[in-house]
C-alpha cells in the first residue's frame, strides 16, 4: 500500500475524573488534562507496524479540532507518522461536532490524499459515538471492519484480513481495499515514543487547513441541550445469612 | 371547556403521528433479546412499529412477527447495503429508525444514517419524546440530553435501559422487503470463533454477577460463576 491514513482525536485523559459544568451545559474541560484519545493511539500504532512491515509507504496523522489538536498530531508524528493535517475546527469537539460533519469531514481528507487504508479509534473516549468507521466508510463507499483485534494486510495490498470483535466472540472477514478499520483493545499495545522520536516530530510537515472552507455542513443536527451527571447509585444491602439472601432474591429483586 | 377540548383534538390531529421502523437484531440465525428491548423504546414513540428483518432467514422473521407491538415485519434474507436499507426508511415515510445497540448494529446502523444524510443518536438509555433522547457519554460519567432535528431519527438503544417487550402474542404479517443487497465492499465472512463461555452476554443479561474486593482472591471468583450459573446470569 502507498498510503495509510490515520485519524486522531484530542480528548480528556482516560485517567481524568469528569465533572459536569455548574451550569449543565457540559463537562467541565478548563483546566483538563488532554490526551490522544486510546482507541487513536492503538490506530496510529497499527499504522506504524504496517510501515516497518514494509507494508505501507506514508503513513498520515489527521485531526479535527482547535489549536491544540496539533499537539495531539505531533504525539502522532513523534510515534512514527510521516505527515499531518488539521482540520481547525473551535466546535466543541466532545458534543458539538456531529459524528455526520466528522466523518464528511474526513472524506474530504480522504478525497485530498487517497490513501489505501484508514485506520481509526472504535470510538473517542469523550463522545463514545463510535460511529466515525461505519459513517466514513459509507461515504466513500468503501469496505469496513469495526472492532479490529488483528490486521493482516494481504502482500498484494488489494485485501486484509480483519479478527474482529463481536458479542459473541471473535470473527475474521476479508475485505478488498481501499477500507476503513476501527481498532479495538486488543489490536495492539501503542508505543511510548521516544525522545529522540518527538524532537524530530517537530520538523514534520504539519499541514494546517480550516474545517469551514471544506465545503461541509457543520451546523449541529444533534444538539446537546443540557448535560447532567449520572444518578447516585442506591446504597448496598449486607445480608447476614445465605436464606437471606435466596430470600432477598426471589422476593425482592425477583431474579429467581 | 369544548373549545380547550377542541383545540387538543385539532392539535393531535395536526401533529404527524411518528412511525417507526426496529431493524431487528440477529446473529444470522436467530433474533437477540435485545431486539425486545428496542421495540420497548419504539413503544415510547409510537403505538406500534414495523421491524425489518434483514440479513437473516425466514425463521427470524417469523420471530418478530410473534413480538408485541409489531404492525408488519418486513423481511429481506440477502445481507442489505446501508444504502439500500436508507432507501427502505425514505420510501416507507419513516420517521424513526431504532436498533438495539450491539456489535453487529454498531457496524451497520451507522452507514444507513450516513446514507440518511443524519448523524445517528448512539447508546441510548431514555426516549424522553419524539426529538429528545437521553445517551450517556464520558464512559457513562456524564449524560447528554440530545435534540435531534434531522427528518429521520436514527437511534440505537441501551438494551439494559429499555424492559423487554413480550416476546410472544404477536401475530403481524411478514412481507417480503424489497431491500438493496450489499455489493463487494461488504466483508466475506471467513470464521468465527465463539467465547469460551455459554453465559448470556452482558448487554441482554437478566441478571449479572460482579465480584469485587471481598472475594479476597481471585481463585475465588470461581465461586462467583457458580451462582451465575444457577441464576442463568452473566459475570461482569
Amino acid at each position: 500500500m502507498r498510503k495509510v491514513l490515520v485519524g486522531v482525536k484530542r480528548v480528556v485523559d482516560y485517567a481524568v475524573r469528569v465533572r459536569v459544568s455548574a451550569d449543565k451545559s457540559g463537562v467541565e474541560l478548563a483546566n483538563t488534562k488532554m490526551s490522544m484519545n486510546p482507541f487513536c493511539e492503538i490506530a496510529v500504532e497499527e499504522a506504524i507496524r504496517l510501515k516497518e512491515k514494509g507494508a505501507a509507504e506514508e503513513v498520515v496523522a489527521v485531526s479535527i479540532g482547535p489549536k491544540q489538536a496539533q499537539e495531539t498530531l505531533r504525539s502522532a508524528l513523534a510515534m512514527g507518522c510521516d505527515r499531518a493535517i488539521h482540520v481547525q475546527t473551535d466546535i466543541r469537539s466532545d458534543q458539538g461536532l456531529n459524528p455526520l460533519a466528522i466523518a464528511q469531514l474526513l472524506e474530504k481528507v480522504v478525497e485530498k490524499e487517497s490513501p489505501d487504508l484508514v485506520i481509526v479509534g472504535k470510538q473517542s473516549i469523550d463522545g463514545d459515538h463510535a460511529t466515525t468507521a461505519p459513517m466514513l466508510a459509507e461515504l466513500l463507499g468503501w469496505s469496513q471492519a469495526t472492532f479490529a483485534a488483528r490486521l493482516d494486510v494481504a502482500a498484494d495490498g488489494a485485501s486484509a484480513e480483519v479478527e474482529r470483535e463481536t458479542d459473541a466472540g471473535t470473527e475474521v472477514v476479508k475485505l478488498p481495499l481501499p477500507a476503513v478499520i476501527s481498532a479495538d483493545l486488543r489490536l495492539n499495545t501503542p508505543r511510548y515514543p521516544k525522545l529522540p522520536n518527538i524532537m524530530k516530530a517537530k520538523k514534520k510537515p504539519l499541514e494546517a487547513l480550516e474545517a469551514a472552507d471544506l465545503g461541509v455542513d457543520l451546523a449541529p443536527t444533534l444538539v446537546v441541550t443540557g448535560v447532567a451527571p449520572p444518578p447516585d447509585r442506591a446504597a448496598g444491602v449486607t445480608v447476614e445469612s445465605v436464606d437471606d439472601l435466596v430470600d432477598k432474591l426471589k422476593n425482592e429483586a425477583a431474579v429467581i | 371547556m369544548r373549545s380547550a377540548l377542541r383545540r387538543a383534538v385539532g392539535e393531535a390531529t395536526r401533529r404527524r403521528a411518528a412511525s417507526t421502523l426496529v431493524i431487528a437484531d440477529h446473529d444470522g440465525s436467530a433474533m437477540t433479546a435485545a431486539t425486545l428491548s428496542a421495540m420497548t423504546a419504539a413503544g415510547k414513540l409510537a403505538p406500534s412499529s414495523a421491524v425489518l428483518v434483514a440479513g437473516a432467514p425466514a425463521a427470524v422473521a417469523a420471530e418478530a412477527a410473534a413480538m408485541a407491538g409489531v404492525d408488519k415485519v418486513f423481511h429481506v434474507e440477502a445481507a442489505p447495503s446501508g444504502k439500500g436499507v436508507a432507501d427502505f426508511v425514505t420510501a416507507g415515510g419513516f420517521s424513526h429508525v431504532l436498533a438495539p445497540v450491539s456489535n453487529n448494529t454498531k457496524d451497520f446502523v451507522p452507514r444507513v444514517a450516513a446514507a440518511l444524510g443524519v448523524s445517528p443518536v448512539t447508546d441510548v438509555c431514555d426516549v424522553l419524546g419524539e426529538d429528545t433522547f437521553v445517551r450517556p457519554f464520558y464512559a457513562g460519567n456524564a449524560l447528554a440530553t440530545v435534540e435531534a432535528t434531522g427528518a429521520v431519527k436514527v437511534v440505537t438503544v441501551r438494551a439494559t435501559a429499555f424492559d423487554k417487550a413480550d416476546a410472544a402474542g404477536g401475530s403481524a404479517a411478514v412481507e417480503a422487503a424489497d431491500v438493496a443487497a450489499a455489493g463487494a465492499e461488504k466483508a466475506k465472512f471467513v470464521s468465527a470463533s465463539a467465547g469460551s463461555s455459554d453465559r448470556p452476554d452482558l448487554t441482554a443479561a437478566r441478571v449479572v454477577v460482579s465480584g469485587g474486593r471481598g472475594m479476597k482472591e481471585g481463585a475465588n471468583f470461581a465461586m462467583l460463576e457458580k451462582v451465575a450459573d444457577k441464576l442463568g446470569g452473566a459475570v461482569g
